[in-house]
């Protein structure tokens, strides 16, 4: 029986980033969809919904943490775990009050945000 | 006349002709003390008073008849006093009581103060009266000299014309030669030539008498230089010329009269000891056989001065009688006589009094004068022309005119030429009787400088009060004037905000830059409107208090960084100092406008903040593909690479917490850096700190001693990035050494945590500054090491907000050990 994978939503705006996190989580069995659109987000199917959704805080022209209290508002992403991450350390709180469910601080260190990642699965 | 010049016998007769007399009525209700004698033109007694039974135990008739000279002792005795034929109106010669010694009826003497009138020429009485008053015991131990004199009289004269003294000398000369006396005078050729006018006149014949050495006249000058010797009479020659000259007039027994003014001579010299000498050898004559009579006379205007006053008792001593100046000697009778001398001492007494006062005035005038002269303020006077009376030193001084030149020249020569109406105005003032107080006005010196000066002018008035001129006293206030000026321009150039506050906080005065910064308007400052506490925030009061304190404990405050709020609301950053006013409860001040400065550290901030972000993106990258080459070179089990690959880890490791470091330190500085507060165990926080940072390094080994068993309060991340930065450093810094000591330990209500290296140590000089934001040490051998030197700023901020306490040991050489402090919670608050 194929366990289903899960799949993970990465909404980061560098592209090397988007980069080493796809090939990172493919290497530990995760779907990966990658987007720097903050639109996406909005426009999210019901039937295509991640399992979790990494979300930078400083997007351009977006702020990370508004897209978050629109997730945890509606009905259908409330449940859907989200985790945050930031150049600023500062940005935790304000992040956490926004309603994620966790946070890592840029530069990831691997095992970490790994090991986060299956927390909230 | 007539009826006096007969005998008379029994005694009705002079009582008939005394009571028609009142004056001498008092004599004949004589007390048993007293003898009344009336004498005739011949010296012929003619009555006597019945006390004579008593006092000298004669009879009436025993006396009556017989000549006066029986009576008195020849030594007291003078024949021309007690008349002799010529009865001349002698009343320039009044005889005051003298002492007379008179025969008693036993041949024995008995002393009596007589006085003898001469009133002949009075109706009614015709007679020379003699008073005899018997005498106490005192008078019977009258100085020794005086009793000498009597033997021979010595008298003087003070006139205050010439024509009194003729008088005088022409009688006493006329009646010595008419009575068959030989008569000696010595005197001032104009003197002796307009006595022998005299003389002459009445009939004398002076050449006969000349020629028989019965008149001898001599000049008083030449006289008196035969025997002065260095400015004194030489005793032994004074006896012999004028010895000389009494043996020949003495001749045949006669008396000798003398008359001699070399004394006064001496006097008018200015020899007053040579004088008062000569008056004594005068006295030691009379031990000479041959008696005499000496008449001297002074001008009473030699002892003008009051600086005579002794002298002028001494040579009255020296005489027998004492004949006062003419004034006197017009005097009739006893009681006008005694009037006279009871005025005279008043007078004397006011005068005296007068004097004091006067000479209490004049120190008090010399006292004032010299306070005038000592006075560093220029001092003037001027009558109410503008004429300048006065002028003292400190005058000369400031204006450059010495005293000579400028008294007598009008005081505008000292104003400016457009302010010469100053002097209309000062003066209009001053004649009203009022005074002009720190008037404010300008001055020209003598040499054309002008002065800036502050006077005052007062109305000088005389005794009755009556303004006779003004007093002006000046100060120079020029360069008072001039740094106020100064202040004055750096309070009008308005580069900077500057205030006056009171202690209490009331802006007092303020310049145009300030009140331009905080919005207000100069109405608004001068009606108090501006508040300290008002125009601070809230947050910034504790700190304005304490700015406060210690302004008035050390002075002044500041610099220091506040905020002002502006009238508008917004906040305005200013650098704010401030000084005592000396003895005032103000203050002076400035504030500096920094909202640029703090624009510009907070665009640097948020540039280092954005900058870190845009650091962390490539780095977190470079970690991402890292870690996969990792993974990827883990599967292919090549060592190798996996080591380069652990290597690289570390460095970008490296670079993240300095760019961490970085972040942090703009955020503390803008006070955005966030501690939480939690509840943590050191002793474990310490341990797993030491197992991350004992992984990073091979070269030293990390020893732990000591245990806190605490719990502190505070951010527990936080604190481990100090243990870390401390641990970091220790390893940096002894590269030659191979362990680094840490050691905890809880002491009271504290934690402490000490790290400790063998390495190079830090010199004394930098033990403080080492914890200063950017302060790096450099030495030469220091700047080998790298860092940003922000780690123990970071960490010294950290640990202080914690409300602890960082401080580092050191020695050069030795190697440093690096404390900190944390307090420790009381138990309730857990």
């Amino acid at each position: 029986m194929q366990v289903k994978q899960k799949k993970i939503l990465v909404v980061e705006d560098d592209p090397d980033i988007l980069e080493f996190l796809q090939v990172l989580f493919a290497q530990e069995g995760y779907i990966v969809a990658t987007t720097d659109k903050a639109e996406y987000i909005e426009n999210l199917q019901e039937s295509c919904l991640p399992d979790l959704i990494l979300i930078d805080v400083s997007l351009s022209g977006k702020d990370g943490r508004d897209i978050v209290k629109y997730l945890k508002s509606q009905e259908e992403t409330r449940f859907m775990p989200v985790i945050m991450f930031s150049a600023h350390l500062g940005a935790e709180e304000t992040a956490r009050a926004a309603g994620t469910d966790d946070f890592v601080a840029k530069p990831f260190e691997m095992d970490e945000l790994l090991e986060k990642i299956a927390k909230h699965f | 006349m007539t009826v006096a010049s007969n005998k008379i016998h029994g005694s009705s007769e002079p009582k008939a002709v005394f009571r028609q007399n009142g004056q001498l009525s008092h004599s004949l209700s004589s007390n048993g003390s007293e003898v009344v004698v009336l004498v005739n033109a011949e010296g012929t007694v003619t009555y006597v008073s019945p006390s004579i039974i008593t006092l000298l135990g004669y009879t009436l008739e025993e006396i009556v008849g017989c000549h006066i000279r029986f009576l008195i002792h020849p030594d007291d005795f003078d024949a021309t006093q007690w008349g002799s034929g010529k009865t001349e109106a002698d009343s320039s010669l009044y005889d005051e009581y003298r002492e007379y010694r008179l025969r008693c009826k036993d041949g024995s003497w008995r002393s009596f103060e007589g006085s003898r009138t001469n009133l002949l020429q009075v109706p009614g009485v015709g007679a020379i009266v003699g008073t005899f008053r018997t005498v106490t015991q005192q008078k019977l131990t009258l100085p020794v000299q005086r009793s000498q004199m009597h033997a021979s009289e010595h008298f003087v004269q003070f006139y205050e014309e010439d024509e009194s003294l003729l008088d005088s000398l022409s009688s006493f000369i006329g009646t010595g030669l008419a009575a068959g006396d030989a008569c000696v005078v010595v005197a001032t050729m104009e003197h002796r030539k307009r006595l022998e006018e005299r003389l002459k006149a009445t009939g004398l014949d002076l050449n006969a008498a000349q020629a028989r050495d019965e008149y001898i006249a001599r000049d008083a000058g030449e006289t008196l230089s035969l025997f002065m010797v260095d400015g004194l009479p030489a005793p032994e020659c004074f006896t012999e010329v004028i010895g000389g000259i009494i043996e020949r007039a003495a001749q045949n027994r006669r008396h000798v009269r003398i008359f001699g003014e070399m004394v006064a001579l001496l006097w008018m010299e200015e020899n007053q000891s040579a004088a008062i000498r000569l008056e004594e050898l005068w006295n030691d004559l009379h031990h000479n056989p041959h008696h005499f009579s000496l008449f001297c006379s002074y001008p009473m205007h030699c002892f003008a001065s009051e600086t005579y006053g002794r002298q002028f008792a001494e040579i009255c001593l020296q005489h027998s009688h004492v004949l006062p100046a003419e004034s006197y000697s017009a005097l009739l009778n006893a009681d006008e006589r005694l009037r006279a001398i009871s005025l005279l001492q008043q007078k004397a007494r006011s005068l005296e009094a007068e004097i004091a006062a006067r000479k209490q005035a004049e120190e008090a005038l010399l006292y004032m004068a010299a306070i005038v002269e000592s006075s560093d303020d220029a001092i003037l006077s001027k009558n109410l022309d503008g004429i300048i009376t006065s002028w003292n030193a400190a005058a000369e001084r400031m204006y450059g005119y010495s005293a000579q030149e400028i008294v007598g020249l009008p005081v505008t020569v000292l104003f400016l030429p457009e302010r010469q109406e100053e002097f209309t105005q000062i003066m209009t003032r001053i004649l009203q009787g009022e005074s002009v107080d720190h008037y404010e006005t300008k001055r020209v010196r003598k040499d054309g400088i002008v002065l800036t000066v502050s006077i005052t002018v007062s109305p000088i008035k005389d005794n009755t009060g009556v303004i006779i001129g003004a007093s002006a006293i000046a100060r120079d206030i020029t360069e008072q004037k001039r740094l106020e000026a100064i202040f004055r321009q750096l309070f009008d150039s308005n580069l900077i905000g500057v205030f006056v506050l009171d202690f209490a906080g009331t802006f007092l005065d303020a310049n145009n830059a300030l009140l331009d910064l905080l919005g207000y308007t100069r109405t608004e400052l001068q009606a108090g409107v501006m508040q300290r506490d008002t125009l601070t925030p809230p947050e910034f009061h504790l700190l304005s208090q304490e700015a406060m304190g210690k302004l008035q404990e050390t002075g002044s405050f500041g610099p220091y960084e506040k905020e002002y709020l502006h009238k508008s609301g917004r906040r305005v950053p200013v650098l704010l100092a401030a000084t005592r006013i000396e003895q005032t409860n103000t203050c002076l001040g400035f504030a500096l406008d920094i909202t640029e400065r703090k624009e510009l550290d907070k665009r640097k901030d948020e540039f280092i903040s954005m900058a870190s972000h845009e650091l962390k993106t490539p780095v977190t990258s470079l970690k991402g593909f890292l870690n996969l080459l990792q993974r990827s070179l883990t599967v292919q089990g090549d060592e190798k690479a996996l080591h380069y690959l652990t290597r690289m880890n570390t460095q970008v490791n490296r670079l993240t917490n300095l760019i961490n470091d970085l972040l942090d330190l703009s955020k503390m500085h803008t006070g955005k850096l966030a501690y939480r507060e939690e509840l943590f165990a050191m002793d474990a926080l310490v341990q797993e700190i030491m197992e991350n940072v004992q992984e990073t390094t091979q070269t030293h080994r990390l020893l732990l001693e000591g245990q806190t068993q605490a719990e502190v309060l505070g951010d527990r991340d936080r604190i481990g990035q100090v243990l870390i930065n401390f641990l970091n450093n220790a390893i940096k810094y002894s590269p030659q050494a191979d362990i680094v000591r840490v050691r905890v330990a809880k002491e009271q209500n504290k934690v402490l945590v000490s790290v400790q290296d063998f390495g190079i140590g830090i010199a004394q000089e930098h033990q403080q500054k080492i914890f200063e934001r950017f302060y790096q040490v450099s030495d030469s051998e220091e700047k080998t090491y790298p860092g940003l030197g922000i780690g123990l700023y970071i960490s010294f901020d950290i640990i202080k907000r914690h409300g602890g306490q960082v401080w580092v040991e050191s020695q050069k050489g030795k190697g440093s050990t690096f404390h900190f402090a944390l307090p420790l919670v009381e138990e309730e608050r857990r």
